[in-house]
């Protein structure tokens, strides 16, 4: 059942078992776990089921660090950020939830094989289809080309895609649940503890239509995104000062992203060579793609002591990139940032170009084909990178959040480590040879690198609650009925885009509320 | 030292190796691998010479201490196989040769950097030899 929040008048409380604070990948997938339950659940989502300007505008925020698209990075309508985002899944790798004091306190208190099982559950929700992300059962069996490096020093690795809008594909199950209340245009403005005890009794909620009720209920979960879960907490300060949860000064902070960085030319020694299992989405199955991309091997990245790396491998023929002043695509946009006098690239080309058997070829006009490196990073768990709380209010009267987005020069050594790794395997291999074009002095770190629109790490997880906002769980420390969802809390990025891991563990979290509740 | 005989010759094959064509060779050439009297080879390659001499200037800018061709000839001519015995070196050993020298530079990460491009040592090196002679 849907219900418009900006037409209720309830003095009463709503009461519930589950209240699930947000309609995205994360609150949509616990309100289908929790279906056909005996158990009541509340869902409350800010939007309706299309963008609003208005709902939009409670996302803004203030960037207070390095460029970063806040706005656009998020969306606040039923379905959430599934309503625009690629469909780009991969779990996470078994190394990313180790130990690695290289990158600083940044294990996840669960193994890989833990999370197993529910990443294969979230394949079904996110209409995924097998799942595989190995090459013989993806790209071998479909009989693709691949690179030809060795897989010890530069692997290639596989995502699968389906940008499944969830808020359209669920609709209609949640609806029909039986035991799903979603109360539309609902924002909550605070979450409210207990004076003595620390249960969370409720959540205030408010429309911009100028109505307000409250939710009680036995459990809460938070699943608003990566940078909001970080606001509703710091700003529900009733009673603890700092925000709910945060007596360790935890909330908000490592904030953290995929860095997105296009840097990197490899030109192919054989002109004719064709990859279209990088360069393109490739349908396995109806409704699913499946495409590669290359990556450091996990031992390359124990080895050497830096975060985790992939990069897609985008294709451009130099003439595109002669042509790159009048074109209007990111990609040539950057090729003609890059300067190449003397034609070195057509030089080089020349000497390094291996003929194929037709000789007459070699003399043709043929441009090389060049490849770009679209680099997309893990960050290294950053401290003062975080989301705080500005003084500028939003149209409810929240504080808006702020954005304060730090990279630091480890994040940088790693991608030119992970570079000259990969500059030496094009060149190993014979495939060709590489440019690296970080440069080596910059006003600021990576000064090009944009951002995945991945937010997390905010509510970061861990054992301890000194260095940790949630439990193993996802529990907020300290608040026993009170849940956190989605990427805020990850203590680590890796490389792999968040959806499929967000789905997985609101997977999981279900299956911890049911037994809870024992439902 | 070499001789300047069998040194022009090595520059000669030089864009050869380079462009590792050993089709390109055998096809130029009528099928049957070119001996070291055979054709002017820097000649036949003249936009592979163009474009080493190209490179070899920028590897020089930036190693100018390796700025002797008497220094690279001998850092190279010495190793090659058969090298000494003119004729008996066929420009098909040399290119597989060099082409080895180049992976196994990658692979032992001998590379320099010329313009941001990582390249073999031994390839930047005979790329300067070209825009030395």
């Amino acid at each position: 059942m849907y219900i418009d929040s900006r037409q209720l008048d309830s003095k009463t409380p709503i009461e519930t078992d589950v209240c699930v604070i947000g309609g995205g990948a994360a609150g949509i997938t616990l309100a289908l776990e929790l279906a056909g339950r005996r158990l009541r659940v509340c869902v409350l989502e800010s939007g309706g089921f299309f963008r609003d300007p208005q709902t939009h505008d409670l996302n803004a925020a203030v960037n207070v660090g390095r460029p970063y698209p806040v706005a656009a990075t998020r969306l606040r309508y039923f379905g959430g950020t599934t309503n625009h985002w690629g469909g780009h899944c991969a779990p996470i790798r078994s190394l990313n939830f180790e130990e690695r004091p290289w990158i600083g306190d940044a294990a996840w208190p669960l193994t890989r094989a833990e999370l197993e099982p529910y990443y294969a559950r979230a394949h079904r929700v996110l209409r995924l289809g097998e799942y595989a992300y190995g090459l013989d059962n993806t790209v071998r069996k479909m009989r693709m080309s691949l690179l030809p490096f060795d897989p010890k020093r530069v692997e290639t690795v596989v995502s699968r895609y389906n940008p499944l809008r969830m808020g359209r594909e669920y609709r209609r199950a949640v609806d029909e649940s039986g035991n799903v209340t979603t109360y539309l245009y609902a924002n909550v403005t605070s979450i409210n503890r207990h004076r003595v005890s620390n249960y969370v009794t409720d959540v205030s909620v408010a429309t911009l239509s100028g109505r307000s009720f409250t939710v009680r209920a036995r459990y809460f979960v938070l699943a608003t995104g990566g940078i909001e879960n970080a606001r509703i907490l710091l700003a529900s300060n009733r009673i603890q000062a700092a925000g709910l949860g945060n007596g360790h000064d935890l909330v908000g902070r490592y904030f953290m992203e995929h860095i997105w960085y296009t840097s990197g030319l490899i030109l192919a020694a054989d002109p004719d060579v064709d990859l279209p299992a990088y360069s393109r989405l490739r349908a396995i199955e109806p409704g699913v793609g499946v495409r590669c991309h290359i990556a450091l091997p996990e031992a390359i990245v124990r080895q050497q002591q830096i975060p985790d790396f992939r990069a897609e491998v985008l294709v451009r023929r130099s003439d595109a990139f002669h042509d790159s002043v009048q074109s209007a695509s990111a990609i040539r946009d950057d090729l003609a940032k890059l300067d190449f006098p003397d034609r070195f690239v057509g030089h080089l080309a020349n000497i390094i170009k291996n003929p194929a058997p037709v000789v007459k070829r070699l003399w043709a006009d043929q441009p090389p084909l060049l490849y770009v490196l679209a680099n997309h990073v893990e960050q290294i768990p950053n401290r003062d990178s975080r989301i705080a709380l500005s003084t500028e209010r939003d149209a409810l009267g929240l504080p808006r959040a702020t954005v304060d987005w730090r990279l630091s020069p480890l994040d940088r050594l790693g991608i030119v480590k992970a570079h000259r790794l990969i500059a030496a395997e094009v060149g190993r291999s014979r495939f060709g040879r590489m440019r690296i074009e970080i440069p080596d002095h910059e006003e600021r770190i990576l000064d090009q690198a944009s951002a995945g629109a991945h937010h997390m790490g905010t509510t970061r997880m861990h054992r301890d609650p000194r260095r940790g906002v949630v439990d193993p769980d996802c529990r907020v420390h300290g608040l026993p009925n009170l849940f956190v969802a989605g990427s805020s809390v990850f203590p680590s990025g890796g490389y792999s885009n968040p959806t499929l891991t967000i789905v997985a563990l609101a997977i999981r979290m279900a299956d911890r509320l049911k037994e809870l509740l024992k439902a | 030292m070499t001789s300047s005989f069998t040194r022009r010759k090595f520059l000669e094959l030089v864009p050869t190796i380079l462009a590792a064509a050993p089709a390109f060779v055998s096809d130029i050439s009528g099928g049957a691998a070119p001996g070291w009297a055979r054709a002017d080879l820097a000649g036949v390659f003249g936009s592979q010479m163009a474009s080493a001499i190209a490179i070899g200037r920028r590897y020089l800018d930036a190693c100018a201490v390796e700025c002797d061709s008497d220094l690279l000839v001998d850092a190279w001519f010495s190793q090659v196989p058969g090298i000494r015995g003119g004729a008996e070196t066929g420009a098909h050993d040399l290119i597989a040769f060099f082409q080895d020298r180049f992976a196994d530079d990658f692979e032992r990460g001998d590379t320099v950097t010329v313009d941001g491009w990582v390249l073999s040592r031994t390839e930047a090196r005979l790329c300067a030899l070209c825009a030395l002679s």
